[in-house]
């Protein structure tokens, strides 16, 4: 069964369309990275998700029961909504306790998750005294009261410092591996790509990407720049690389050859055999953050004029856009 | 139901709140009590201001009049206390936790309204026995006789009623405009200006509609009927002004959509 399974989710802001036509399926168990640039969706996604904002149009389920009735499954589902919300004066114990009685659960949960965020010791300091970081933590203890099935944070490591990130990188994983679905989103995938096993890419409301991490993985590319001693010989490297059976391309004067860094030594010998020096040879593997940043475009996604603009423009499909789901998508 | 009110009473019980909220009912009751028996009999005190007169503090129930004297700002400190809990869970972020966890929203607007209706009650009681306490330290040091005060405990029990009341309406109100607006200052700015400056400028223009506006309404009833509305019948607006309030949060609730 799908922990969360989504046809057609739509939510429409006035003229701003958030999320277009998503079809989601998250399978329960495992990390699932949900990401896509800041605008893109993620956080209403999520919310119509968890009954907060109610779908123009569209339908969908979370743990099999109807987004329609989000109090069918509110006790099953933990989550953290963007940012720690807390009331500042209170302990975080408190807040806890507050947020437990609301779920109809015995103070000995929170202590159990307390433990688990590692918070215990500062849990009856006023909140207002947290670090960003502890507040985040307290936010996913608060998500995980009610010992959830599913549990979805969005972007919880914004605002974190680098050991943060860390830290949360290693809790996500820590939770992952206890059995329950985890939905994380994120607006950077290099912070979450080592806690998840599958990830799901959006932009500017669409769905550009589901499935495994390792599917996403062969989706880098590689090349190898070159440039000639002398630029008259530009055409003449490129020729003899075609014939080689190497795919080349010319830009700003220097050559790309579409090759892995393996491919570097023998580009550069079929270059000294036919009589040519090189200048500048270089090799560049595509990070996964680059794919992401091909798929999404580098457009931030609060943008909504430019993104407006897009819209009408597009209609024209990019490399690397068509999901496993067999879900195509146009991107400008 | 009970796992909100439940809920919103640890968030409710923090000390500042407390101290604010039922501490500053029980201090303006005393306080007010002490200038009704310092002024008493005073006239020129400007528009909307009440004074008792000597005979008032020396009539059989003159023990309460202080309260009375202190019914409007009991009732700001509980507008002010409902639209700060009210608001609050917006301006926090609070209430996104709070929709996840409890996806039946009428569940936690009830569920609110009778944890801020418990603290109300326990303010009033608070701003009811001290100005009692105040109003017989005050008769020894005013001079004012206490020969004629008799059925203390009824009368008291009854203004004690009136007074919690009045500063539930009060404090409806300022849910009301809170929620409206997610914002305690904007909620207490108006609701005030609205009872304490605008609907005098009304009375000004319009003295015939005295009886049927809403801080009139919530005066008469904290002080047990005027002379512009009966009891029963300000106690009749009260409870419709009251449940229009809530229909109003209620209804907005259910169809809010929670962006922010």
């Amino acid at each position: 069964m799908d922990a969360i399974a989504t046809k057609g989710l739509t939510k429409r802001f006035g003229d701003l369309l958030a999320v277009d036509n998503l079809d989601l399926r998250v399978p329960a168990g495992g990390v699932v990275g949900f990401v896509g640039p800041n605008g893109s969706g993620k956080s209403t996604t999520i919310r119509m998700l968890l009954g907060l904002l109610s779908p123009t149009s569209g339908a969908g389920e979370v743990l099999g029961s109807s987004i329609a009735r989000p109090e069918r499954y509110a006790n099953r589902v933990g989550a953290l909504i963007e940012s720690p919300s807390f009331v500042p004066s209170l302990s975080a114990r408190a807040n806890l306790r507050s947020l437990a009685a609301l779920r109809g659960l015995r103070d000995a949960r929170v202590d159990a998750v307390v433990e688990t965020v590692g918070l215990f010791g500062r849990d009856r300091d006023p909140v207002a005294t947290y670090s960003l970081g502890m507040k985040q933590r307290l936010a996913i203890a608060a998500a995980l009261l009610p010992d959830p099935e599913l549990l979805i944070l969005d972007e919880p490591t914004n605002g974190l410092d680098p050991a943060g990130i860390v830290e949360m990188r290693s809790l996500l994983i820590d939770l992952g591996s206890q059995g329950r679905t985890l939905m994380v989103s994120s607006h950077l995938l290099s912070e979450i790509e080592a806690a998840c096993t599958r990830v799901i890419v959006i932009g500017f409301g669409e769905m550009l990407f589901s499935g495994p991490l390792s599917e996403l993985t062969t989706r880098t590319s590689a090349h190898v720049r070159l440039a000639p001693e002398l630029d008259r010989d530009a055409a003449r490297l490129a020729e003899i690389l075609h014939v080689h059976g190497y795919k080349v391309h010319r830009t700003n004067g220097d050559l790309l050859v579409d090759a892995g860094a393996a491919a570097a030594a023998e580009v550069n010998r079929i270059a000294a055999q036919g009589g040519i020096t090189l200048r500048m040879l270089s090799a560049h593997e595509e990070t996964l953050e680059e794919v992401f940043l091909r798929m999404t475009g580098a457009t931030d996604g609060d943008n909504a004029h430019i993104r407006s603009d897009q819209r009408g423009r597009r209609r024209r499909r990019l490399p690397g856009r068509r999901s496993s789901t067999g879900k195509e998508a146009a991107h400008a | 139901m009970l796992r909100v009110l439940k809920s919103e009473l640890i968030r409710l019980k923090r000390p500042s709140f407390l101290a604010a909220g039922v501490g500053g009912m029980g201090a303006f009751a005393a306080v007010s009590t002490i200038i009704g028996f310092a002024a008493a009999g005073s006239t020129g005190v400007g528009p909307g201001a009440y004074i008792p007169s000597e005979a008032a503090l020396a009539a059989p129930d003159g023990y309460v009049a202080g309260l009375i004297l202190a019914a409007n700002l009991v009732g700001i400190i509980s507008l002010s206390f409902w639209a700060i809990a009210t608001a609050s869970d917006y301006q926090t972020g609070l209430i996104r936790l709070l929709v996840q966890a409890e996806p039946r929203r009428w569940r936690l607007i009830v569920g609110k309204l009778f944890a801020l209706l418990l603290f109300t009650v326990a303010g009033t009681l608070a701003a009811t026995i001290t100005a009692y306490g105040t109003a017989l330290a005050c008769a020894a040091v005013f001079d004012v006789s206490t020969a004629a005060w008799s059925d203390t405990l009824p009368t008291l029990l009854e203004a004690f009623r009136n007074l919690a009341l009045s500063a539930t309406i009060w404090g409806t109100l300022g849910m009301v405009i809170a929620f409206l607006t997610r914002s305690s200052g904007v909620a207490i700015a108006t609701g005030i200006g609205y009872l304490v400056v605008f609907e005098n400028m009304i009375l000004a223009v319009a003295t015939n509609a005295s009886d049927r506006l809403l801080g009139t309404t919530l005066t008469a009833i904290a002080a047990g009927g005027t002379e512009a509305i009966a009891f029963d019948l300000a106690l009749q607006l009260g409870l419709a002004y009251l449940t229009g309030g809530i229909l109003i949060v209620v209804t907005v609730m259910h169809f809010r959509e929670i962006r922010y």
